[in-house]
């Protein structure tokens, strides 16, 4: 069966088309949609909608901001690992940074080599200096250094949502 | 109010709308056939109902809502997954966090569980209105049967849904339901003739049901793949041929 398409048109010749005939006649039809595409509305914003039902309230996550210990556990002029944190804790005399494992170029993670005092990513072999600055391989930018301080207690408490610049050091 | 109408024009008079609304909206008998049989989604509803059909006090419009209903409990239920896990050290916390902590979470769970409670009433209904009308007489009684086929469905999307709060109410009722299973004729180890085909506690109809012979960790992920893909898929494909049997013997039966 062959459908003929000619002359059809979506709004019928009398004003409005179907869509929208307002009369008295069928303004209970009308606010009866209203009502279910409001609804239908209510429903897709609250879903879908900024911190609606995608976005949750409490995260199982490990916190950014964490205790490391007190000052006197990290010996003077070293650098500590923390791995599972994914910081380097430097000290140098009473100054502390906090710097990223997480190496500017892939995100690999990069280590700290002793003998050399630089650290270095195992990936491509970006190095960076014992401050975080890198001077070869492909990585673009220094290691990031987040903010580190000293709490109530006299523990160190670092918060790797804050990052700082690079000569921020906390002097203890 | 001429804006309207010109913009509606301007919206559907061109190829793109064309190729996706095949035709007009112009209101005769042929374009409202036109509008079910060509809809992907439509076109499973007979073209043409009569006129009876459409009556709400002779229908009660109750197979709709159930079906209805169902689709709300699909959309309901897959966003509650996003944040349900069926493990037994997970599943009530994860609850607890749906209704306390999650946004809009409350509601999504409570607008499932009430969905559930009235499809169970609308089924009834639904069948009450078939028995009613005489509907299930020939040439529907197969049509009946698959009706029956998807009451117990519903009832067992209940019942496994239950279950998986994994609160002291699921864990009691999944006790009580499936100790009757342990009657079950030939296939429950208490149940009558079950001697003959040597059911044990740790072999019969309850054991399967449950992946062992107490309420553990292996029945809560039983419950909870039967709740969510084992049984909706079998009650879509009943459903498919539930509305197709409508259609073929007849349309909506009509008043005697």
């Amino acid at each position: 069966m062959e459908i003929k398409e000619k002359n059809q048109s979506y709004t019928s010749e009398k004003e409005g088309g179907i869509w929208f005939s307002f009369s008295r006649r069928n303004i209970l039809t009308l606010a009866g949609w209203g009502l279910f595409f409001a609804t239908i509305g209510a429903y897709l914003s609250q879903i879908f909608g900024y911190k609606g039902f995608f976005y949750p309230k409490v995260l199982f996550e490990p916190s950014p901001r964490f205790s490391v210990g007190e000052p006197r556990a990290f010996p003077e002029n070293s650098v500590t690992t923390l791995k599972s944190r994914k910081i380097f804790i430097v000290r140098d005399g009473n100054s502390f940074k906090a710097l990223s494992v997480v190496c500017q170029h892939l995100g690999c993670a990069v280590e700290f080599s002793k003998e050399k005092n630089i650290f270095e990513c195992p990936c491509h072999g970006s190095k960076y200096y014992r401050n975080g600055v890198n001077f070869a391989g492909p990585a673009p930018r220094p290691l990031d250094h987040f903010e580190v301080v000293l709490d109530d207690s006299g523990k160190l408490v670092v918060d790797t949502s804050k990052k700082v610049p690079l000569n921020t050091e906390l002097i203890v | 109010m001429k804006l309207i109408p010109d913009l509606i024009k301007k919206i559907t008079d061109n190829e793109i709308w064309r190729s996706v609304f095949r035709h007009g909206y112009t209101d005769t008998p042929r374009n409202r056939a036109l509008q079910i049989i060509s809809n992907v989604w439509l076109h499973l509803h007979p073209a043409k109902v009569r006129e009876h059909g459409t009556k709400i006090r002779f229908t009660w419009c109750m197979g709709g809502i159930t079906f209805f209903i169902f689709l709300f409990e699909t959309i309901t239920g897959i966003l509650l997954m996003f944040y349900y896990v069926p493990d037994v050290n997970r599943a009530y916390a994860d609850i607890v966090d749906l209704m306390y902590v999650v946004p809009f979470g409350r509601f999504l769970r409570n607008s499932h569980r009430w969905g559930a409670h009235a499809m169970v009433i609308t089924v009834s209904i639904h069948m009450f209105r078939v028995f009613l009308t005489g509907s299930y007489k020939p040439p529907r009684q197969f049509n009946w049967v698959v009706g029956v086929v998807l009451l117990v469905l519903t009832f067992l999307l209940s019942f496994t849904g239950y279950l998986l709060p994994w609160d002291q109410l699921g864990y009691w009722a999944i006790t009580v339901g499936t100790n009757m299973a342990r009657a079950t004729p030939f296939l429950g180890h208490e149940g009558p003739f079950s001697y003959i085909l040597g059911m044990r506690p740790d072999n019969d109809i309850r054991f399967a049901l449950l992946g062992g012979t107490l309420i553990e960790a292996p029945a809560l992920l039983r419950a909870y793949v039967w709740h969510c893909i084992g049984i909706p898929l079998v009650a879509s494909a009943l459903m498919m041929v539930h509305f197709w049997r409508v259609r073929k013997d007849g349309g909506i039966s009509g008043p005697l």
